[in-house]
């Protein structure tokens, strides 16, 4: 293919996700109606777009680039990730039906829609005091640290395959960075949390049809042994797995999704079964040792490391509790008391199909480590190097990430708008308790009214996602003036970037599962405010450490932060609230 | 039509996309929305008293009205697409893949001439490699301003079409008026 032709294919690849995303805005389904539908979608989201939204959100660059690299160091041991995240899904399935979520849903009320940081803020003793203003400041601005420093990455990630597709070396990627944030703060903000679902329903399909399509040119041109074949069977699998997912929760009146969901899977299992059946090709090398790249030998457990096995876990295991685009979407569900458990089957699919994506980019690593890429770092010109018009491959990667990309930065930044009004604008008293969203019933607000919040939300959102940019750029720039050349020290901060928001996992846990809030007994602010403080200190110190400083292996120290943090932060909440019970209950006796 | 003039008219007329965008667009969507508004507020300034428009009517009516009632935040977004679309040529020009700008600017000679400027875009000098070469960056960039051209021209369609959809509508609603004083007879 000629370098004209496929870096015209490169820039339209890199667009066209952006104006599908435009097109789809303009859709009547798009139109915000309310503060409820700029939120929460009217609380009325029906479980197929839960799902697509919850795949858009699951799919990113950032997930391309790691497990591409850890694909290729680590063959199919970097499956436990997908496996712990497909595992949250399952949990947080699982905690739905046995009523965990009862208090932070409100099933049996009409209490308003909250975050869970307002959930935890009404569970704290004196509320409206100081301490208790300051726990739930400490607690939201961890969370959006945690998923703006994500955005950020991730937008950096996506503009970085795209760059070096386009080979644009000269242009700055901050540059890139700033114009996509840019476009995709100004679509979110616009058309909120129902801007996210119309244009999911749209993206994801398209998402699923073109990295399907890529993995199976990469399953075609793997060498003609067995592993070509197997590669197709496994995707031939799981595409009719996905299919059959979707057709369990669809109802049987639902023609137009399960359309989709046919139109989507079914072609793609077709080719793969095909693949399978081809008639073996001759090669001209020697076939490479493929159970050896497939597991291969690391001098530690599954090449991260016990640790780093643990902390993976327990990042992709929990994320869905904590993460508050997760719980977002969780709060949108249209969920009936006696629905919970259709709904926890569309969220047990929702968990494997997200996990199922990222075993597709496996796959697809591991195709590519067969046809001899050794270093991630080198798949673009892999890709553009490829014989004949296979060069194809290159656009169609930079077309997935993209849309990976956008689906995953609007959930952030309609998540971050979600924090700002209901917390920030509360907490500088800007957001009156008329302005809490009743559900499900409309907003209480008049137009006017419901403009103005509307309009600080977007503005303060603004603020947060330029203030997060620069504070990213400089985190990077810091870390890039002392990284050795040719180590992305950005790429090994991102766990510790994940663990900021993880840091308020043992407030949450304690919130929504203690038998003592469940009785009714409140919640000391200080074990919330020091729990927080340890872990987004901790996340700080591992984010911009040069060097592994917590005694694991050199390979594996940047998955370390968010076990790192959950334990310490664990550990520091149990010992403060323990000396807190036990000074009001002596306290009590005096 | 060979390369040369379609290179040629490409450069020449590179400002025609950049204004049906930039301005004949937003114009015909100005026309329109001021159209629809005013058609639908007819339709409620002639609706019998007898017509109650339920909170169902109103939806539809306002889903038919969403796409000439955008406001400022998605009008940038556009706006910053556009941009975008429209400086892929120059990003492109910034591209390793390509020759560089130098060994382009040298081969080219560009007339004032429309006609004879046809004949003579062609990269002449610095013999034939340099001549592809710069070919190839002017094809690219062609490519592109046509690809956002034809965006724009989407856009424009989709606009129109939801004028149609409105004027559906409308006679819908006209039609309900027409028979709302029989059904009440009946």
């Amino acid at each position: 293919m000629s370098t004209s032709v496929l870096l015209i294919l490169i820039f339209i690849a890199a667009t066209l996700p952006m104006i599908v995303s435009v097109f789809a805005a303009l859709l009547p389904s798009a139109r915000t109606r309310s503060v409820d539908g700029y939120f929460l979608y009217e609380r009325s989201l029906d479980i197929d777009s839960f799902l697509k939204t919850s795949v858009g959100y699951s799919l990113q660059a950032a997930a391309i680039v790691l497990f591409f690299l850890w694909g290729i160091s680590y063959g199919l041991y970097a499956a436990i990730v997908p496996i712990a995240w497909g595992v949250g899904y399952f949990l947080l399935g699982r905690v739905l039906v046995n009523g965990g979520f009862d208090a932070f849903l409100h099933f049996k009320d009409s209490e308003p829609a909250e975050t869970i940081h307002g959930h935890i803020w009404k569970r704290l003793k004196n509320p409206r005091g100081v301490w208790s203003r300051m726990a739930v400041a400490l607690i939201a601005t961890a969370t959006v640290i945690g998923l703006g420093g994500t955005l950020v990455a991730e937008v950096d990630y996506g503009s970085k395959i795209f760059l070096s597709a386009a080979k644009l070396t000269s242009v700055p990627a901050w540059s890139m960075t700033a114009l996509l944030v840019g476009f995709t703060a100004f679509y979110i903000l616009w058309g909120g949390y129902r801007a996210v679902v119309v244009t999911d329903r749209v993206q994801v399909p398209m998402a699923y049809g073109m990295f399907g399509l890529f993995t199976l040119g990469i399953a075609y041109l793997v060498p003609a042994h067995w592993f070509g074949r197997m590669m197709a069977a496994v995707l031939a699998v799981v595409f009719i797995l996905f299919l059959r997912g979707r057709l369990r929760i669809l109802p049987e009146d639902d023609q137009h999704n399960r359309s989709v969901a046919w139109l989507t899977f079914f072609p793609l299992a077709i080719v793969s079964i095909i693949l399978t059946l081809l008639p073996t090709r001759a090669h001209s090398t020697a076939p490479p040792d493929i159970l050896g790249l497939m597991f291969p030998t690391t001098p530690d457990l599954f090449g991260f490391g016990f640790l780093g096995v643990l902390s993976l876990a327990i990042a992709n295991g929990i994320w869905q509790f904590i993460d508050i685009s997760s719980l977002q979407r969780l709060e949108s569900l249209k969920i009936a008391e006696n629905e919970k458990s259709t709904v926890a089957l569309g969220i047990y699919t929702a968990g494997f199909e997200a996990a199922g994506g990222w075993f597709l980019i496996l796959v697809a690593a591991l195709g590519l480590r067969v046809l001899g890429l050794d270093d991630s770092s080198k798949l673009v010109d892999f890709l553009r190097d490829l014989p004949d018009s296979w060069s194809v491959l290159l656009p169609m990667l930079v077309f997935s990430a993209t849309v990976f990309m956008l689906s995953t930065v609007s959930c952030f930044i309609s998540a971050i708008a979600f924090v700002a009004y209901f917390d920030f604008l509360t907490l500088i008293g800007l957001n009156s308790s008329k302005a809490q969203i009743k559900a499900p019933s409309t907003s209480p607000l008049t137009n006017a009214e419901t403009n103005l919040v509307l309009f600080s939300a977007r503005i303060t959102t603004l603020v947060a996602v330029f203030c997060l940019f620069l504070g990213y750029q400089l985190l990077k720039l810091s870390l890039d003036s002392n990284a050795p050349p040719g180590v992305d020290r950005i790429s090994q901060a991102l766990y510790a970037i994940y663990a900021f928001q993880l840091a308020i996992a043992p407030t949450v846990f304690y919130v929504l599962f203690s038998k003592h809030v469940k009785s009714g007994r409140l919640l000391n602010p200080a074990p919330v405010i020091f729990s927080t403080l340890v872990g987004l200190s901790l996340a700080w110190m591992t984010a911009t450490a040069d060097a592994p400083w917590i005694g694991v292996s050199d390979a594996s120290w940047y998955v370390i932060p968010p076990l790192w943090v959950v334990s310490m932060s664990a550990i520091t909440f149990a010992l403060v609230q323990w000396f807190a019970v036990w000074m009001e209950d002596n306290h009590a006796v005096v | 039509m060979p390369l040369s003039e379609i290179l040629f008219y490409a450069r020449e007329f590179a400002w025609i996309p950049i204004v049906l965008v930039f301005l004949v667009l937003p114009y015909l969507y100005c026309v329109l929305a001021i159209d629809v508004h005013k058609e639908y507020a007819e339709l409620v300034k002639s609706a019998p008293e007898s017509f109650v428009f339920t909170d169902a009517t109103i939806g539809e009516i306002q889903d038919d009205l969403h796409i000439f009632d955008l406001d400022w935040w998605l009008i940038a977004a556009i706006a910053a697409l556009f941009v975008g679309l429209f400086s892929l040529g120059t990003l492109a020009s910034k591209s390793a893949s390509l020759p560089s700008p130098l060994d382009a600017a040298n081969s080219v000679s560009t007339s004032v001439s429309a006609h004879e400027g046809a004949k003579s875009f062609a990269c002449t000098s610095g013999g034939g490699a340099a001549a592809a070469q710069c070919n190839e960056r002017a094809v690219v960039n062609s490519m592109l301003v046509g690809y956002a051209t034809l965006v724009g021209l989407l856009l424009s369609f989709l606009l129109m079409w939801g004028k149609v959809r409105a004027v559906r509508r409308l006679r819908t609603y006209y039609l309900k008026f027409r028979l709302s004083p029989i059904l009440e007879e009946v």
